[in-house]
């Protein structure tokens, strides 16, 4: 990427899932969408992740073992590092209460499943566009 | 003596014959786990680039097919749109439609079952119509198979014949529900229409849903719901109001408390409690003190949603009653 005749390094967005098939998908599109990708497979992996590379954005699927999608909100938004880091949940869980437990957490913003990966790109072109 | 060490030495083998060939079942089952675990690997950037509209998907035979068919079966639940719109052209491109919906007609139920499954995962508009005809199949697992994929599918053609379906009781409430809200918001002026059918349980359904899957704007209807002549109906009308936190109904919610069936007041004072407003309490309180036993609890925890403090000084009354100050007591937790 170049602004103004300068090279910037590609945002970097932190995706997690324990679904490998979901994650490789995710990835994949933003990947295409001129970002590089870290991949997480569990909440820890990803709270580990965020906390060394600070990325510019983070997708985090909610069920995942060890550390599930809003508790890892929380911790990363109780870090000074990654207090402000850009949070979007991808879930299954579509009921309102669920979709306000992730706000409440600190997300940013909420994705259910079924998903469609152009409007995952949309959204976090949307966050980052703003910063 | 001979005798006797014939059989066991034949014992002794048939035991060995049969462990060997439960470790070389085992480890056979391990072996293609692992060619099956490799292949998806393999396999994986393929789906994702039909899925993303990058490149045509490679051909495949045997269990490589197999294994790119489930994988694409897999993505048809997570992604929706032009992904899934993908996915279901390529299993029509590949004939596997034509062979599920064969299938479909199989005289073997399992068969019939597996087939209505599948053809959800696969996702194309063109098995609708033959797996409406499966929701009235002689088999149970078959129905519930063919309205799961009409929900996953999305039809709307297949709405009003899943309510039915669920009525009727030929499909499990609950596979009918989650079939609708797989269909999600597009299903709602379907079943707004659907609230004004002759038959009180069609009724009751989908307004019931529409509480599920509408929003306040689609309230419109329901207040008038209050006053339908079936108290199942009025129940599941004020239980959507209260979802959809339509305070447009507030009042009509408040005359709702006088229905004379338990069950009809109890789900007005609920709405009551998740709409809120001040209006409501005096009716509230009334219901708490002097109703049945759940209508009672009923008002009295809506009171206290609304103004806690109000619930703990009218407890201290001699004539609170037990619901008021249960709630009291609980607002004090």
């Amino acid at each position: 990427m170049t602004d103004g005749g300068v090279d910037r390094p590609q945002p970097v967005v932190l995706a997690a899932d324990d679904d490998e098939d979901i994650l490789e998908l995710v990835a994949f599109r933003l990947e295409r969408s001129g970002y590089t990708v870290l991949r997480a497979k569990d909440g820890e992996e990803a709270l580990r992740l965020a906390l060394e590379a600070k990325p510019d954005l983070a997708v985090l699927d909610v069920m995942m073992p060890k550390l599930d999608g809003y508790e890892l909100t929380r911790r990363l938004r109780a870090e000074d590092a990654t207090s402000r880091m850009p949070i979007i949940l991808l879930t299954a869980r579509a009921q309102d209460a669920d979709v306000q437990a992730g706000f409440d957490a600190g997300a940013d913003d909420y994705l259910r499943k079924p998903f469609s990966p152009q409007e995952l790109r949309a959204r976090v072109q949307a966050i980052l566009g703003r910063r | 003596m001979e005798l006797l060490g014939l059989v066991i030495l034949v014992l002794v083998a048939g035991s060995m014959l049969f462990l060997l060939t439960l470790v070389g079942r085992r480890s056979w089952i391990a072996y293609e786990a692992r060619r099956r675990d490799a292949a998806v690997a393999a396999l994986r950037p393929a789906a994702i680039e039909l899925i993303e509209d990058v490149a045509d998907p490679p051909a495949l035979r045997g269990v490589d097919a197999e294994v790119f068919a489930e994988l694409l079966g897999g993505y048809s639940l997570v992604v929706r749109g032009a992904s899934r719109e993908r996915i279901a052209a390529y299993f029509e491109s590949t004939g596997a439609v034509d062979e599920q919906l064969a299938l479909l007609r199989s005289r073997r139920a399992w068969r019939r079952a597996t087939a209505a499954f599948t053809l959800g995962d696969m996702g194309s508009p063109r098995a609708v119509p033959a797996l409406l005809g499966a929701l009235d199949d002689k088999r149970r697992a078959v129905r519930a198979a063919a309205a799961r994929s009409l929900g996953r599918i999305g039809s709307d053609d297949a709405i009003e014949p899943l309510i039915t379906a669920g009525v009727e009781r030929r499909i499990p409430r609950d596979v009918v529900s989650l079939a609708l809200f797989d269909i999600g918001t597009p299903a709602v002026p379907r079943l707004l229409e659907l609230t004004r059918d002759d038959e009180p349980l069609v009724r009751a359904a989908s307004v019931e849903l529409v509480g599920y899957l509408g929003n306040a704007g689609d309230s419109g209807p329901l207040p008038a719901m209050l006053r339908d002549t079936s108290a199942d109906v009025r129940a599941a009308a004020a239980g959507s109001l209260g979802r959809l936190g339509a305070s447009t109904a507030r009042d009509a919610l408040i005359d709702a408390l006088d229905d004379r069936v338990p069950s009809v007041r109890v789900a007005a004072s609920r709405a009551l409690g998740q709409i809120g407003g001040r209006r409501a309490l005096d009716g509230l309180l009334r219901v708490a003190q002097a109703d049945e036993h759940e209508p009672a609890a009923a008002a009295a925890r809506a009171a206290a949603r609304i103004d806690p403090a109000l619930v703990v000084h009218a407890a201290g009354r001699a004539d609170a009653g037990p619901y008021l100050r249960e709630a009291a007591d609980l607002v004090e937790l």
